[in-house]
C-alpha cells in the first residue's frame, strides 16, 4: 500500500512504543527505519525481519564494558540497534566534542544499517563521522562503510566484497564508528583489490534524489508489515468503554 | 576542548522585536491565558486570504453536477502565479441519526480534498471511492488536504427556504449560527497517504504552516453558499434569490474540534513556541510605538466593532458566556479610559497594556492586544513569514549534569513547583482510545488506561528526570555527561532532549501540568485555534468547543476588488437593510 513518510514514521513510533521501547528510543527507532526506507535502503523490510525478533526474544540491558576518554566498547547483548544504536552513536558524539576523536564500537548486535538515519542527525549537529561494519552473506563477506562530513545531510555509502578468512568481525556482529568535529575520512573507492571488491557506491546526491522521490509520491510499504504494525501500536491503545466514549472526548457533547 | 554543542544551525527565526520587551514565557506561557486569546493580522486565515487578494488567484467552477436536493461533485480550480490545484467535493445524503462531529463518526454530509494538478476522470473515480471514507479511505500524495464536513441543519433548511420564497436569510440567525457547515477534522501532512508537508513547504502558496488547510476550509464556504443557492432555485426558480453579498460576506465556516487538537500543543512545542513568538513580537513591535491621533481613532473604532462583535457571540457555555460579559464591560471601560488619554509623544499602547494587565481579564488583555496589533500592519504582516519551525529535537551528549540540572532549574521551574505527592495533580490521564485512536481523557482510579497514558505529562516527567539526574550527580559528579548517564538510564532520553531543545526557545513549554484535576482542556484547543483565526467560541464542555472561521472574508468574487484587510472580529449586518 502507499503510505506518506509521515504516515509511516507515527505508526512505527506507536509500533516501538508498543514494543515497549522507552520513551526517545520509540522514536529515534523510528526515525532510523524511515530514514532508511526513505533512502531507498529497504527500512521496512528490515524492520519485518526484526519484528520476529522484537517481538520474541528477551531484551537484555546493554553494557559498557571498556571506556577511556576517547574509545568505548559497548555490549549490545544481542539487541537490535535500534535500541542501542542512537545511544551510542551519542557517545561518540560527546567524546569527539571533548577530544577531538573518539572510537565507540558495539559488540553483539543486528540490524546495523539502521544506524546510517541516526548518524545522519548528528552530522547535521557539526560531526564528521563514519561507520563501518560486515555481514557474512555467504559465501561473502560485505564490508559497509558509512560516512558523513558535519553539517550535511547526506551521507556516503560503500558496499565492498571481502577475502578475509579471519570472520572475527563478522561473527562478533559489531559496528565501529569515528567520529570527529575537526576532520572527515574519505573512503576509498579503489580499495586493494587483492583483498576488497567495490560492490556499491551511494552517493549524497542518490540519497538527495531518493528523498525527494519520497516527498513528491510517497512510500509503497507490503501490506503484512503495516498490518503487523498496527497489530504493535495497537498495544497502546485503550479499549472504548461507553462511559469513554460519552465523557473521555467531548462529555457528552453532541 | 570543545564548548558544549548546541544548536549550530538554528531553524528557527527570531526577527528583532524593537525597544518593547518580550513579554516572559511565565506570563504568556499559563494555560488559562492561552486559553484566552484571540485571533490576529498573523492567525492562518488572515494570512492566506491576504495572500490570495493580493496575488488575485482564480477560482473557476469547473464543474457543478449538485442535483435539486443538494447531492453530487463539484470542482473548483484555484490557479495561483505558482500552481493550479482543484477542490474536488461530494455532497451525499446523511441520515441525521449519523450525524456526528465526533472523530469516530463514519459519514458525513460532504467531504473534500485539495488536489495539486488537474484531476481527470480516472483520478476522479477513485477520490470519489476514497475521499467519503476519510480515515477508511486512501489517497495518494496528489492530495494535500483532506477534509469532511457536516449541515448546520437548522441553518441550511431556513436558508433555502427563505432563498427559494424570494427573502433573505435573517443575519440575526446567522449571527448565532454564523456558518452554513460544520468541518469536524482538517487533515494535512500525509495523513491517510496525502502528500507530507516537506512536499509543499518549500511552495510559495502552501509553505506556511496550515495554509493549505485554512483555503480548503475558506473553498468550502465559496461552495456552500453555491450551494444554498442552486437548491433554492431548483425548488423554486420562480421565486428564488441570490443571497446578498452582506450575509454571503457574513458567513463563515464552522468547526467543531474535541480533545484531538490537544496533543498537538504538546508534541511540536518548537512549532508552537514559533507562532507565540512571532505574536509576541508583533505585539512588542506595535507597544514599542509612539501612539498619535489617528491610531487612537483607528482603536477605538476597533474597540466599538470588538464590543459589537463580542454582543453578537452566542454560547449556551456560562463560563464563556461570563467572560463574554466581563469582556463586552472592560472594553466600554477600556474605551473610556483611553479617550482620556492625549495620545501625542508617549507610548499609550504600553500603557493600555500594563493598565489592563493590573486591570482586567486575560480575555479584555488578549484582545485588546489584537487590536493593537491591527494598527499596524506595516510592521506586522511579514511576520506571517515566519511562523513555520524546523522541528527537530537532538540530543546534547555532552553536556554536564550540571549544566542540565541548571537549565531545568531555571527553565523548568514551573513543574519542578508542582507537588506530584499530592493525588490532584495526577487525577486526570490522556490515552488514545482505540476508537479511531481518539485522544482521550480519563480519571485515574476510576477509568482504565492508565497503564498506557499519552506521554503529556510533561510536567511529571521533568520532575523524575531531575530527581534521577540529582542522584546520580552525587555518586558520579557534576561533570559526567548526559550521555552518560543515559547508558544507565535510557527511559530518561525523550525527555532530557526536549528540555535541551526548548530551553533554547522562550516560548514552547505549555507551563500547566496537564494531569491536574483543575486543568481545562478547553484552553489548549483554544489556544491553537486562535492562532487559526477563529472566532465565535462557543463550548459545548470543557472539552469540546465550536468556532467560526473566515466570517466575514471577502468572497471569491471579490477577488480582484480593492481590499483592505479589516474583517476581523466582522458585525452582523443591520437586519433592517438586508431584510428591508
Amino acid at each position: 500500500m502507499r503510505v506518506s513518510q509521515n504516515e509511516l514514521t507515527g505508526l512505527c513510533r506507536r509500533a516501538f512504543e508498543g514494543l515497549g521501547f522507552p520513551p526517545g528510543d520509540h522514536e529515534d527507532a523510528a526515525d532510523m527505519v524511515v530514514w532508511l526506507e526513505q533512502h531507498g535502503l529497504g527500512g521496512v523490510d528490515t524492520l519485518r525481519w526484526a519484528l520476529t525478533r522484537l517481538t520474541s526474544e528477551p531484551r537484555n540491558a546493554m553494557k559498557r564494558s571498556f571506556e577511556d576518554s576517547s574509545l568505548g566498547v559497548i555490549d549490545a547483548t544481542g539487541n537490535s540497534i535500534l535500541l542501542c544504536g542512537s545511544l551510542a552513536a551519542d557517545l561518540a558524539y560527546a567524546k569527539a566534542r571533548r577530544k577531538g576523536l573518539s572510537v565507540v564500537k558495539v559488540h553483539d548486535c543486528y540490524n546495523r544499517k539502521l544506524m546510517m538515519g541516526y548518524l545522519a542527525r548528528c552530522a547535521r549537529r557539526g560531526m564528521n563521522l563514519m561507520a563501518f561494519w560486515r555481514n557474512s552473506e555467504d559465501p561473502v563477506v560485505v564490508e559497509q562503510v558509512v560516512s558523513i562530513r558535519a553539517y550535511e545531510d547526506y551521507p556516503t555509502l560503500l558496499l565492498y566484497q571481502i577475502e578475509d578468512e579471519d570472520d572475527t568481525l563478522t561473527r562478533n556482529r559489531s559496528v565501529t564508528l569515528i567520529a570527529s568535529p575537526h576532520f572527515s575520512m574519505l573512503q576509498s573507492l579503489h580499495p586493494d583489490p587483492d583483498a576488497a571488491t567495490l560492490l556499491q557506491v551511494v552517493r549524497p546526491e542518490d540519497f538527495e534524489r531518493q528523498s525527494n522521490r519520497v516527498w513528491e509520491d510517497g512510500l509503497q510499504v507490503e501490506d503484512d508489515v503495516w498490518f503487523r504494525l498496527k497489530e504493535l501500536s495497537g498495544r497502546t491503545l485503550v479499549e472504548a468503554t461507553e462511559e469513554s466514549r460519552n465523557r473521555g472526548a467531548g462529555e457528552g457533547a453532541e | 576542548m570543545l564548548p558544549e554543542s548546541r544548536d549550530f544551525q538554528p531553524a528557527h527565526p527570531e526577527p528583532h522585536a524593537g525597544p518593547v520587551p518580550l513579554r516572559p514565557a511565565d506570563e504568556v506561557m499559563q494555560l488559562d491565558r492561552l486559553g484566552s486569546l484571540h485571533g490576529s493580522r498573523i492567525s492562518f486565515i488572515r494570512t492566506v486570504v491576504r495572500k490570495m487578494m493580493d496575488e488575485g488567484w482564480r477560482v473557476e467552477n469547473r464543474r457543478f453536477d449538485i442535483d435539486r436536493d443538494g447531492y453530487g461533485t463539484a470542482i473548483y480550480r484555484i490557479t495561483t502565479p505558482e500552481h493550479v490545484y482543484e477542490f474536488v467535493l461530494f455532497s451525499q445524503y446523511l441520515d441525521p441519526s449519523q450525524r456526528s462531529d465526533r472523530v469516530i463518526a463514519n459519514a458525513w454530509d460532504c467531504a473534500f480534498a485539495l488536489c495539486v494538478g488537474e484531476v481527470d476522470e480516472e483520478r476522479l473515480e477513485s477520490l470519489r471511492e476514497n475521499i467519503p471514507r476519510q480515515e477508511a479511505g486512501r489517497c495518494d500524495a496528489s492530495v494535500i488536504v483532506l477534509s469532511r464536513a457536516n449541515r448546520s441543519v437548522r441553518n441550511f433548511d431556513s436558508m433555502v427556504q427563505a432563498l427559494s420564497e424570494g427573502r433573505q436569510p435573517d443575519p440575526r440567525q446567522i449571527a448565532r449560527v454564523g456558518y452554513l457547515y460544520r468541518t469536524t477534522a482538517v487533515y494535512g501532512n500525509g495523513k491517510f497517504g496525502i502528500a507530507d508537508y516537506p512536499k509543499i513547504r518549500d511552495w510559495e502558496d502552501f509553505g506556511l504552516p496550515f495554509s493549505a488547510q485554512m483555503f480548503t476550509v475558506y473553498l468550502l464556504r465559496h461552495f456552500s453558499i453555491a450551494q444554498v443557492e442552486h437548491i433554492a432555485a431548483c425548488r423554486a426558480p420562480e421565486t428564488a434569490v441570490r443571497m446578498d453579498d452582506r450575509l454571503k460576506r457574513y458567513l463563515g465556516i464552522g468547526n467543531s474540534t474535541g480533545l484531538g487538537m490537544a496533543p498537538f500543543l504538546v508534541s511540536h512545542p518548537k512549532l508552537i513556541n514559533q507562532w507565540v513568538l512571532m505574536r509576541e513580537t508583533a505585539l512588542a513591535r506595535c507597544l514599542g510605538e509612539t501612539s498619535d491621533r489617528d491610531r487612537l481613532e483607528r482603536l477605538l473604532t476597533l474597540i466599538d466593532r470588538g464590543e459589537q462583535h463580542t454582543r453578537e457571540t452566542v454560547s449556551d457555555d456560562s463560563r464563556q458566556t461570563e467572560h463574554n460579559e466581563t469582556l463586552v464591560e472592560e472594553l466600554g471601560i477600556a474605551r473610556d479610559w483611553l479617550r482620556q488619554q492625549a495620545p501625542e509623544g508617549r507610548r499609550l499602547w504600553q500603557e493600555l497594556s500594563d493598565h489592563a494587565r493590573a486591570h482586567w481579564s486575560f480575555e479584555t488583555q488578549e484582545l485588546l492586544h489584537s487590536l493593537i496589533i491591527e494598527l499596524y500592519p506595516d510592521l506586522v504582516d511579514e511576520l506571517e513569514l515566519y511562523m513555520g519551525a524546523l522541528e527537530r529535537y537532538d540530543l546534547v551528549p555532552d553536556m554536564t549534569l550540571n549544566r542540565l540540572i541548571e537549565e531545568i532549574e531555571s527553565n523548568y521551574d514551573w513543574a519542578l513547583a508542582v507537588d506530584f505527592d499530592d493525588p490532584e495533580q495526577t487525577r486526570l490521564f490522556w490515552y488514545r482510545s482505540a476508537e479511531k485512536e481518539e485522544p482521550r481523557l480519563g480519571i485515574r482510579g476510576e477509568e482504565p488506561g492508565d497503564d498506557r497514558e499519552m506521554p503529556l505529562d510533561i510536567a511529571r516527567q521533568v520532575r523524575r528526570a531531575y530527581d534521577a539526574l540529582v542522584a546520580y550527580r552525587e555518586q558520579f559528579g557534576g561533570r559526567t555527561t548526559v550521555v552518560e548517564f543515559l547508558l544507565e538510564r535510557p527511559g530518561f532520553k525523550g525527555i532530557i532532549r526536549r528540555v535541551q531543545s526548548m530551553s533554547q526557545t522562550t516560548y514552547g513549554e505549555i507551563r500547566k501540568n496537564l494531569l491536574a484535576g483543575d486543568m481545562l482542556p478547553m484552553h489548549l484547543l483554544r489556544c491553537k485555534l486562535s492562532f487559526f483565526g477563529a472566532t465565535k467560541f462557543d463550548p459545548r464542555s470543557s472539552r469540546w468547543v465550536r468556532i467560526t472561521l473566515f466570517q466575514g472574508a471577502p468572497l471569491v468574487e471579490d477577488i480582484g476588488q480593492p481590499f483592505d484587510d479589516d474583517w476581523f472580529m466582522p458585525l452582523m449586518p443591520d437586519p433592517e437593510e438586508v431584510l428591508g
